[in-house]
C-alpha cells in the first residue's frame, strides 16, 4: 500500500505544484507595457465560431487507421456472423495447438 | 440461504406477470442483494446439494470467492437498476420488471451452478430475458439490434452446448470439479473447451465476436445498458476463468494476451468515432473487458487481481455513465452527442467523475485498478505496458467528448430529472471516490475471487469431498 499513497501523493503534489506555477506565472507583473489586442488571423477578425468536439479527434481518426475499423463494422449481420466464426477457428486451434 | 436467492427471483418474475406489482420484482431483487452481502461474511465455500444428491450425479450449487464476488457485482448493479427504472420505465412495466429479474436469475445461476450443463441452462435464461430486453422498446433500433442479437446468440449458445456435449462424451461427467479430475489432452476435449470458450468470448463481447453489443445496447432501455456493459461482460469473462482454471488451461495465457490487446485498442478506438452516446459507452465497454482479459492472460497473482478489480471499477463506473446518460435521454428525448446537450450541476458533478474515473486520474477507483494494470503489465512486457497507456488515453479523448457534448454545448433542458433516478447516480459517484481513495475497500472483495481461482482443489475437494 505504501506504494500506491506515494504514487497517490506524488500525483496530487505533482497537480497542486502545476496549479502554483501556473497561478504566480499568470499573475507576476510583466515588464513590458500591458496592452490588449484583439485577435487576428492572417490579418482578419478571428471568427467566432463553435467547434464541435469531434474536431479534436481529427488527426487520431487519420492517424491510426480508424476509417478502416469503421468500414469493416457494415452493421451487415452476415459480415458479423463471418467474424464469429473466424474467432471460433482461432480459438480452437489455438485450443488444439497448446 | 444460497438455494433461496435465484429461486426468488424466478418466482417473482412470474408474479410479476400475473400480479403487475413493480415491488415485487424490485423487493426481489434487493432481497436476493443482500443475502449476497450476508454470504460475503461466510469464510469457507458454500454448496448446496440439490435432493440430496451426491456429486457429480446431483446438480450443486457453489459459492467460492470468485462467483460470490461476480454475484455481488451482479445483484448489486440490478437492485440500482431496479430503483432507476421505476421512474425511466413508463409503459409496460411489468414486462420490464419480469425480464429483469429472469435476467438476473440467469447472470446469478451462470456464476452459482457447480455443473456445466446447467451453467448452459441459465445461460439461456440470461440470454431469452436479453432479448426480450433489447426489443422492449418495439421501435426500429430495437428490433434490429434484437435480430441481430438473437443470431449471434444462438451461435454461441449452439457452441457451447456442443461443447458440453463433446466433454460428456468425453469424460461421462457434467459435474466441474468431476470434470477438472478427468482432464484429457484428446483432440475432442480440446476441441469442446474450445467451444465453450468461444460461446462465452461472444457474451463478454471480446473482438471478434463483439459486433452485436454496441448494436443490442443502441436498441436497448439505457439502464439495461447498464447490465450489458457490467455484469454481463463480467459473466462472460466469469464463464473464460472458470473454464481455464479448473481444467488448467492456463497455457492459453498468449491467446488472452493477443486478443486483450486486439479488444483493447479496437474498442476504445472505435468508441472515440461514435456520435451516439449509448455506441460510445458499448465500445468502451468492450475496450475495458480488452484490459481485463489481456492481465488474465498473464495469469500471475498480481495480473489476477488487478482483472477483477478492473471488473469491479468498470461495472461501478459504466452503471454510473450509463444511468447518468439515461437521465439525459430521460430530459432531453436524444440519443446523439450532438444534441443532448443540458446543464444539471448533480448530474454534471456525478458524469464528469464518471468520466475522470474511467480514464484512470487520481484519486478516483480506476486510477487503483489501471495502477495496478500497469504494473502486472510492466512485470510481463514493458510494450502491453505501453498500449495499456495508449488506450487509457483514447479513454480520456472520448470521456472528455461525452462530457463536453453534454454538460459544455451550452444548451439548457426544461424539465427536472426525478430525483429516485439520481439516487443510483449518486451511490455509484460515491463508490467511485470512496474505492479511489481507500482502495483496501475493493481488494478485501477481490482479493478472495483471485485467491479462489488460484486454489482449484480447494474448490474441488470441497465439492466432492475430502
Amino acid at each position: 500500500m505504501f506504494e500506491y499513497w506515494s504514487l497517490f501523493v506524488l500525483t496530487f503534489a505533482g497537480f497542486i505544484g502545476l496549479g502554483f506555477l501556473i497561478y504566480f506565472l499568470g499573475n507576476r507583473k510583466s515588464r513590458f507595457e500591458e496592452r490588449k489586442f484583439e485577435t487576428y488571423t492572417c490579418g482578419e477578425p478571428f471568427p467566432k465560431v463553435h467547434v464541435s468536439p469531434e474536431n479534436f479527434y481529427v488527426a487520431i481518426k487519420k492517424g491510426l487507421g480508424i476509417r478502416d475499423l469503421r468500414e469493416i463494422h457494415s452493421g451487415k449481420l452476415s459480415d458479423y456472423l463471418l467474424w464469429f466464426l473466424i474467432g471460433m477457428v482461432v480459438v480452437i486451434l489455438m485450443v488444439l495447438w497448446v | 440461504m444460497l438455494e433461496y436467492i435465484i429461486s426468488i427471483l424466478i418466482v417473482s418474475s412470474f408474479l410479476m406477470l400475473v400480479l403487475k406489482r413493480d415491488l415485487i420484482a424490485i423487493g426481489a431483487i434487493l432481497v436476493s442483494f443482500f443475502m449476497m452481502v450476508l454470504l460475503f461474511f461466510q469464510d469457507q465455500i458454500t454448496i448446496v446439494r440439490f435432493g440430496g444428491w451426491v456429486p457429480p450425479f446431483g446438480i450443486v450449487w457453489v459459492m467460492d470467492g470468485l462467483s460470490l464476488f461476480v454475484g455481488l457485482l451482479i445483484t448489486g448493479i440490478s437492485s440500482l437498476v431496479a430503483i432507476y427504472s421505476i421512474k425511466y420505465i413508463k409503459e409496460r412495466k411489468h414486462r420490464f420488471y419480469t425480464l429483469l429479474c429472469l435476467m438476473t436469475a440467469g447472470l446469478l445461476g451462470v456464476c452459482l451452478t457447480g455443473d456445466i450443463f446447467n451453467m448452459y441452462v441459465f445461460f439461456e435464461i440470461l440470454s431469452i430475458a436479453s432479448y426480450g430486453l433489447v426489443s422492449f422498446f418495439l421501435d426500429e433500433d430495437a428490433i434490429e439490434g434484437a435480430f441481430k442479437y438473437i443470431i449471434i446468440g444462438s451461435f454461441g449458445s449452439s457452441f457451447i452446448l456442443l461443447g458440453i456435449a463433446l466433454l460428456y462424451g468425453v469424460t461421462g461427467t457434467l459435474n466441474f470439479a468431476d470434470l477438472a479430475l478427468k482432464i484429457s489432452h484428446s483432440p475432442v476435449f480440446m476441441i469442446a473447451l474450445g467451444l465453450i470458450i468461444g460461446g462465452f468470448a461472444f457474451k463478454a463481447a471480446i473482438i471478434p465476436f463483439h459486433a452485436w453489443k454496441p448494436d443490442a445496447i443502441e436498441g436497448t432501455p439505457t439502464p439495461i445498458g447498464a447490465i450489458f456493459t457490467t455484469s454481463s461482460s463480467a459473466v462472460g469473462v466469469y464463464g473464460i476463468m472458470r473454464i481455464l482454471f479448473v481444467f488448467g488451461m492456463i497455457q492459453l495465457n498468449f491467446a488472452l494476451i493477443g486478443f486483450g490487446v486486439l479488444t483493447m485498442m479496437v474498442g476504445a478506438l472505435l468508441a472515440l468515432v461514435q456520435i451516439n452516446a449509448k455506441r460510445m459507452l458499448a465500445y468502451s465497454s468492450i475496450s475495458q473487458i480488452g484490459y481485463v482479459v489481456m492481465v488474465i492472460g498473464f495469469g500471475t497473482t498480481l495480473g489476477l487481481t488487478s482483472g477483477l478489480y478492473h471488473i469491479l471499477n468498470n461495472a461501478l463506473i459504466k452503471g454510473l455513465l450509463f444511468m447518468g446518460i439515461g437521465c439525459v435521454i430521460y430530459l432531453t428525448g436524444k440519443e446523439n452527442l450532438d444534441e443532448m446537450g443540458m446543464n444539471n450541476t448533480p448530474l454534471l458533478i456525478c458524469m464528469g467523475i464518471g468520466v475522470l474515473s474511467m480514464a484512470g486520474i487520481p484519486p478516483l477507483n480506476g486510477f487503483v485498478s489501471k495502477w495496478l494494470i500497469f504494473m502486472a503489465s510492466w512485470e510481463i512486457n514493458p510494450i502491453l505496458t505501453v498500449l495499456a497507456i495508449i488506450a487509457s488515453a483514447i479513454t480520456l479523448a472520448y470521456g472528455f467528448k461525452i462530457f463536453s457534448s453534454i454538460f459544455l454545448s451550452g444548451k439548457k433542458s426544461s424539465g427536472e430529472i426525478p430525483k429516485i433516478m439520481l439516487v443510483p447516480v449518486v451511490i455509484l459517484t460515491i463508490l467511485c471516490v470512496l474505492i479511489g481513495i481507500f482502495p483496501q475497500l475493493g481488494l478485501n472483495i477481490v482479493e478472495p475471487a483471485a485467491n479462489a481461482l488460484l486454489n482449484q482443489n480447494q474448490y474441488i475437494t470441497a465439492v466432492l469431498g475430502g
